[in-house]
């Protein structure tokens, strides 16, 4: 069964004028932990929002923890937790008081809710300016912050719309581990612009672009059924390479080739024909070859190949 | 509305006011003018005399009167008290939903209509008891400085005062739901206060006007009869800004 799901979502602004979702169908298996991947203005924050209930689609329909997605329902935000992309609290509250009235509305008693805020800011990392008002934290606190209030209640799904934004490196770390930690145990969608933190955590992946699904898969087989493999090649001398692709293009349409330096990378359908191909051009033309390799596609590879160049 | 969550709520706003020390200049505000419109009701007269005095001009002033100290009561609270207490409220939705501090609350299961109940219930109470203390002060120096006035006519005076303030509070309340930013919130109250004043003499609707509650306030203070017209006039405008102003949250998309 999907945790999230949504079928022609359509959120348009300015009367209509411009749409940031253009028919979203999207299925989130339930306990995974789903890297929402997109260029900026994809619909990211759009298609959260909706499923949040902050926004009203319009058009098309969509599902969060089995409830239906509308504005007003209390039930379906009962069951859900929620990181904004730009996270903001009260200044005059002190990261404690945040979690405790976070706890609260979802209907924790006081002593409950006091235990769970606590817990929460040893686990982000904040005991120690727990008692300090958010006023004086930085980026990276208010951000863990941000974090520990929308798991208060240990949600079944949580959207976490760009949750390493304003970290530095070590407390991205911490939060990736985080989210890791919560596979299995809550279905997590997290979006982001930034790939390595999708290779790193989640199990599954979509891409986004133009408010539409692009591609969605497991992360580890998204390379095979969206980009095939690639052939790399070093050569000697950066004149190599460059006579290597000149060479390549006038016989080779269907496959690309991009070089950097001495270093070409050649994509194309059947990648085993390409490599013969590479390999008699070479020898043909006395070509210095240093190394060929073939690698899976990456997932810039695969981000690039999907919405690169007309985003 | 989310019965559960209304005094988790509540407790949030009134903290707030506490910590932002807006309650603190709510109360200030209104003892401050009730300590003041009585003395100023009585001294007002020496203070013409000695100034006509000095150019050479002889100004005969009645001798003040308690009346006199409740009108300045009533004057004063339905103009500078009023004017603080729209600067303090223009900002009380619109400057969450600015701020973004709105969507955490919002996201949560908390109703759009608890989230706005809780803020204004809590606005209620301050302004409420501003009143309750202004008008214990204003009491006490009208008795210390001229006739003790009748406890029973001065509380419904109050009473009346309070529903004329309230149902300002409430239309800005409205105006910072569902204005785009606090200025305008501030602008749009003024005009609705100007307009309601010059209606003031349009015939029978002049009756039902909320500013007909302060010369209402001083005849009741005075003993004279409670007109029921501009109670329903002000419960009707704090209605529709209530339900405006839901209206209008549960609209908004962040």
């Amino acid at each position: 069964m999907e945790a999230i799901r949504s079928r022609g979502l359509v959120k348009r602004y300015e009367r209509g004028r411009v749409a940031a979702l253009s028919g979203l169908d999207l299925d989130v298996p339930q306990g995974s932990v789903f890297g929402f991947l997109g260029p900026n203005g994809a619909g990211k924050t759009t298609a959260i929002k909706v499923f949040t209930g902050l926004t009203r689609p319009s058009s098309g329909e969509a599902w969060v923890a089995g409830e239906p997605v509308t504005g007003a329902s209390l039930a379906l935000r009962a069951q859900i937790g929620y990181l904004s992309q730009d996270q903001r609290f009260g200044s005059w509250m002190t990261g404690r008081e945040i979690l405790v009235f976070a706890g609260r509305l979802f209907g924790a008693g006081r002593e409950a809710a006091r235990r769970r805020a606590d817990e929460l800011l040893e686990m982000s990392g904040l005991a120690t300016a727990g008692r300090r008002r958010v006023g004086g934290y930085s980026g990276g606190m208010v951000q863990r912050l941000g974090i520990a209030q929308a798991v208060v209640s240990s949600p079944r799904v949580l959207f976490l719309d760009e949750p390493c934004a304003s970290l530095d490196p070590l407390g991205r770390r911490d939060v990736l581990d985080f989210i890791a930690r919560l596979r299995g145990q809550a279905t997590v969608l997290m979006s982001t612009h930034i790939l390595a933190d999708v290779e790193r955590v989640c199990d599954t992946v979509g891409i986004i672009h133009r408010g539409v699904m692009v591609a969605t898969a497991k992360t580890a087989e998204l390379g095979q059924t969206v980009a095939p493999p690639v052939l790399a090649l070093d050569f000697e001398t950066a004149d190599g390479a460059a006579a290597f692709s000149s060479a390549w293009d006038a016989g080779h349409a269907l496959a690309s080739v991009s070089i950097n330096g001495a270093h070409v990378e050649l994509r194309a359908p059947h990648l085993g024909a390409a490599r013969a191909a590479a390999l008699a051009l070479v020898a043909a033309h006395g070509l210095p070859l240093t190394r060929l390799e073939t690698r899976s596609a990456s997932l810039e590879d695969i981000f690039v190949q999907l919405v690169g160049g007309s985003s | 509305m989310s019965r559960r969550n209304f005094p988790v709520l509540v407790a949030k706003e009134f903290r707030e006011q506490v910590r932002s020390h807006r309650l603190l200049v709510i109360l200030l505000a209104f003892v401050f003018f009730g300590l003041a419109s009585p003395m100023l009701a009585k001294f007002t007269p020496d203070i013409v005399k000695s100034v006509s005095a000095g150019q050479g001009i002889e100004i005969s002033v009645p001798e003040p009167t308690a009346a006199d100290a409740v009108a300045q009561y009533v004057k004063n609270l339905s103009q500078i008290v009023l004017f603080v207490l729209v600067f303090l409220t223009m900002g009380a939705v619109v400057s969450e939903k600015e701020r973004g501090t709105a969507v955490f609350v919002l996201v949560k299961p908390v109703s759009r209509s608890s989230f706005l109940a809780a803020k204004l219930c809590t606005l209620w109470a301050s302004v409420s008891a501003g009143l309750v203390l202004s008008a214990l002060c204003a009491y006490a120096y009208t008795t210390l400085l001229f006739a003790p006035p009748g406890a029973g006519r001065f509380a419904l005076a109050g009473a009346l005062l309070l529903a004329h303030i309230l149902t300002f509070v409430t239309t800005t309340f409205f105006f910072s739901t569902a204005a785009r930013s606090q200025a305008v919130a501030g602008v749009l109250s003024f005009l609705v206060w100007i307009l309601l004043a010059s209606l003031s003499n349009v015939g029978y609707v002049s009756e039902f006007l909320p500013g007909r509650l302060l010369s209402l306030s001083l005849e009741a203070a005075l003993g004279g009869r409670i007109a029921w017209e501009p109670l329903v006039g002000s419960a009707a405008l704090i209605v529709l800004s209530w339900v405006g102003a839901v209206g209008f949250l549960r609209r908004w998309e962040p």
